[in-house]
């Protein structure tokens, strides 16, 4: 395909092949290893986004501890409030983890860490419902137990003698104090059995009224039950510190998870650039191969342009050589078309004289060919007559064949009366054969009357004659009836060989007829088709005779013209003469031009081998191998080249050159 | 002393019989064949009622028999028996003197008893038959006594 394109397309089509791939190649590796780069920058980012978001959530972690020890402590709502606030915020830190990417990393971390700061706030509400349970000096359980204690005190006051009991009083007072400050269980006990003591000691009193005993039993022992569910809330309240513990235990080895993927992820990602880079290398390697293969095929086709440029250079070589000879040729043709041109004209003038001749002798045809129109038609009214003739023969000839069949028909009548006679005969014979019958019956009789006639003896003598004279006349009337029936056997058969012989005749002759008038018939309608032919022939004659006039007259007309056309052709001769002595001229022009072409291949060489000693010596062998033939075409080469010597215009190739030519031409030879 | 003859053939030989010895002549019967009789006994046949015996002479006299339109039936009687016989063709009844009839030396042993005498005239020669001859047969007499001996009777 690429060799149907110019050289200047071609050359044009490698350069930019070639630079397309080189730009091709360097932008791709340089779009890879940006990306590359890219890649890793935003691992990175992402990676420093989730760390630096981690360490917040541990330090919201703390920060909600914090609030959360504080408001268990003080059981203040503002420490609740802030407590709450921690909590939020450290959903919302969690919530900005996730968006950073952390659920990629890992998965779970959302929904667990939310389920642990869910529990959190569930069990900061519960502490503070414990506290808001739990009340303070004037409300609660904590304003109830204030409240017995002042009725206890208003109780006392009044009475006698009462510090013993105050003692007591104040002791359980001070352990409750105690027990608020420490949390301790042993106060508890302490309270118990201080209580217990104050009951002996108010027991011991018998100053004091028996109503206001039951009366002090009576709030002792609710204070008391009222600080044992005091007790009880306290005690929750530690496990709800428990809970929370927990929970920030959870979060706190969650977030190290979370630190521990993170950091798996970063070595993972790490790992996968590291493959990119090593694509990359695989990538710049195969590029530059494919290059250098690119680069190889150009070379290879530039060797091939400049071969076949060589080739053409060569061939335009002999072609230049052969266009000289050919020049010289010409100029031998022209100059035998000149003086061709002279004799043509010579013959020219012969041939009107001749055309003079040729003029009276068709109008002499002229009028021989009208005298043959008359005669032909004379035989055409002649052979019609004969046509009519035979038609009247060939009916004349029916006329014979439907005579010869009632002939026929008249025979077979005669024959079926010949039949009736043989039939008539038959019966005679049938009749004689009953008198036959008769005869020997009288015979038979006669011969009795003969027997009766001897049994008579003496009597019947004269009978006897009788008899024997009737055995007579039966005996010859028997003979005659026999040479009747003869005579009739006779004619019988008389009759019947007649019938058969008439009828074979008269068929072997009505068939004889019938062939000889089929043949007549025959022969008369070939013979009106002959005719008929010769009619028509006699016609068509008669036609051509006038067509014949009319054509030798218009070749009169036309023997004037070609006379008219020699007195041309001769004015054409001489014009003929001179186009041939310019031609003459071009071909010494087309010599001079075929030199200066041989000088214009020999600079194309230059151009296309460089100044190369060698160049010539290929040049002369790409010629050897178009051009030169076997040897047996070199005499032919030499003469030209001796008579181009001769005109002095053409050819100054040195022989040397020539004789390398036949060299190389014979060692191919001896190799192929 | 004239005596009457009736002449008749037989294979183309001319035969005779006595007038006298002749009952009837007639024209060939209905016959009835019999079986296991010789070949030269025909059958039997019915006249007018009575019951016959046919020869046939050509067999009985062992010649080619040569049937004509006149083949006729002799009917012979010879001492009780009367019998009919075949001929070929019946010529005529005619007269002989004893001159020209001439006897055969017939003493009943030879085979050629059969002829009692021969009557020449011209070239012409009638053999006449001896009726003993033919009746003198075992078969005839056998057959002849068993269809119609009691008729007769």
């Amino acid at each position: 395909m690429l060799s149907r394109l110019s050289l200047k397309v071609r050359v044009w089509i490698y350069l930019g092949g070639i630079c397309l791939l080189v730009v091709a190649g360097f932008s791709g590796k340089e779009l890879l290893n940006s990306s590359i780069s890219q890649q890793i920058e935003a691992t990175r980012q992402e990676i420093d986004t989730l760390k630096s978001g981690l360490a917040d959530l541990k330090l919201h972690v703390y920060r909600t501890r914090e609030a959360e020890r504080a408001y268990f402590i003080s059981g203040n709502l503002e420490d609740f409030e802030s407590t709450k606030k921690s909590i939020n915020d450290l959903r919302s830190e969690i919530a900005k983890l996730r968006r950073d990417g952390l659920d990629e990393v890992y998965p779970n971390f959302g929904m667990d860490t939310l389920r642990i700061v869910e529990s959190y706030e569930s069990s900061a509400k519960t502490l503070k419902d414990l506290f808001v349970e739990e009340g303070d000096k004037d409300s609660g359980i904590r304003g109830v137990i204030r409240n017995h204690a002042h009725k206890i005190e208003s109780i006392l006051k009044p009475l006698e003698n009462n510090s013993p009991l105050y003692t007591h009083y104040l002791m359980i007072r001070r352990h409750e104090k105690d027990y608020i400050l420490r949390r301790l269980d042993r106060y508890v006990g302490e309270i118990r059995d201080e209580g217990n003591a104050f009951k002996q000691t108010i027991a011991a009193r018998s100053d004091i009224e028996l109503a206001t005993k039951q009366i002090l039993y009576e709030i002792l022992d609710d204070y008391h039950q009222q600080f044992a569910s005091f007790y009880r809330l306290d005690q929750r309240k530690k496990e709800v510190t428990s809970d929370f513990d927990r929970a920030v235990e959870e979060l706190a080895s969650q977030i190290d998870l979370t630190e521990k993927r993170i950091l798996e992820f970063e070595k993972d990602s790490i790992a996968q650039i590291g493959e990119l880079a090593q694509v990359q290398t695989m990538i710049s390697i195969l590029t530059t191969i494919v290059t250098f293969l690119i680069i190889g095929f150009i070379v290879i086709q530039f060797r091939e342009l400049s071969k076949k440029l060589a080739e053409i250079a060569a061939s335009i070589f002999a072609t230049s050589e052969e266009t000289s000879e050919a020049g010289v040729e010409l100029l031998s043709g022209s100059q035998k078309t000149s003086s061709a041109t002279t004799e043509q004209a010579s013959a020219i003038q012969e041939t009107v004289a001749t055309l003079n001749e040729i003029s009276a002798m068709v109008n002499r045809s002229v009028e021989n060919a009208k005298n043959s129109a008359e005669k032909a038609n004379d035989s055409h009214l002649i052979a019609s007559e004969g046509g009519k003739a035979s038609e009247e023969m060939r009916q004349a000839m029916a006329a014979i064949s439907t005579t010869i069949e009632e002939l026929l028909a008249a025979v077979e009548f005669s024959n079926t009366r010949f039949d009736q006679v043989s039939k008539i005969i038959e019966k005679i014979s049938e009749k004689t054969s009953v008198i036959n019958e008769i005869v020997f019956q009288t015979k038979l009789l006669s011969f009795n009357a003969s027997v009766e006639a001897a049994r008579a003896k003496e009597h019947g003598r004269g009978f006897s004659v009788v008899a024997q004279e009737v055995g007579n006349l039966a005996q010859m009337s028997g003979q005659s009836a026999r040479e009747i029936s003869e005579l009739l056997m006779e004619s019988r058969e008389q009759v019947s060989q007649i019938l058969a012989e008439s009828k074979q005749k008269v068929s072997e002759l009505v068939e004889k007829g019938k062939q000889r008038i089929q043949l007549g018939t025959e022969l008369s309608l070939r013979c009106n088709e002959i005719l008929q032919s010769v009619v028509e022939n006699s016609g068509t004659v008669r036609e051509m005779m006038n067509d014949i006039a009319e054509a030798s007259k218009e070749q009169a007309e036309g023997v004037q013209n070609i006379s008219i056309a020699m007195n041309q052709l001769d004015e054409s001769t001489h014009i003929n003469s001179e186009v041939a002595h310019d031609t003459a001229n071009c071909a010494r022009t087309l010599a001079e031009q075929a030199k200066l072409m041989r000088s214009s291949v020999s600079q194309l060489e230059m151009v296309v081998f460089g100044n190369r000693s060698s160049s010539t010596h290929t040049s002369a062998s790409l010629v050897t191998k178009r051009s030169s033939k076997p040897t047996n075409h070199r005499p032919k080469k030499q003469q030209a080249q001796a008579s181009a010597g001769k005109s002095g215009k053409i050819s100054n190739l040195p022989s040397a050159d020539d004789q390398g030519w036949d060299q190389s031409d014979d060692d191919q030879r001896i190799a192929s | 002393m004239e005596s009457e003859i009736i002449e008749f053939l037989v294979g183309g030989e001319r035969f005779a019989l006595y007038l006298a010895d002749v009952f009837e002549v007639v024209k060939p019967p209905t016959i009835s064949p019999v079986p296991f009789t010789p070949d030269y006994i025909v059958g039997i046949f019915n006249l007018r009622g009575q019951v016959l015996t046919l020869l046939d002479l050509a067999k009985k006299l062992g010649i080619e028999s040569r049937p004509s339109s006149e083949q006729a039936v002799v009917i012979f009687e010879y001492e009780d028996y009367r019998i009919g016989m075949q001929v070929d063709h019946l010529d005529k009844v005619s007269t002989v003197g004893s001159d020209e009839l001439q006897a055969c030396k017939n003493d009943g042993e030879s085979k050629y008893s059969f002829v009692r005498g021969t009557i020449r005239s011209g070239s012409q020669m009638t053999m006449i038959l001896d009726l003993k001859a033919f009746v003198d047969d075992v078969e005839l007499k056998q057959i002849n006594d068993h269809f119609s001996r009691s008729e007769v009777a």
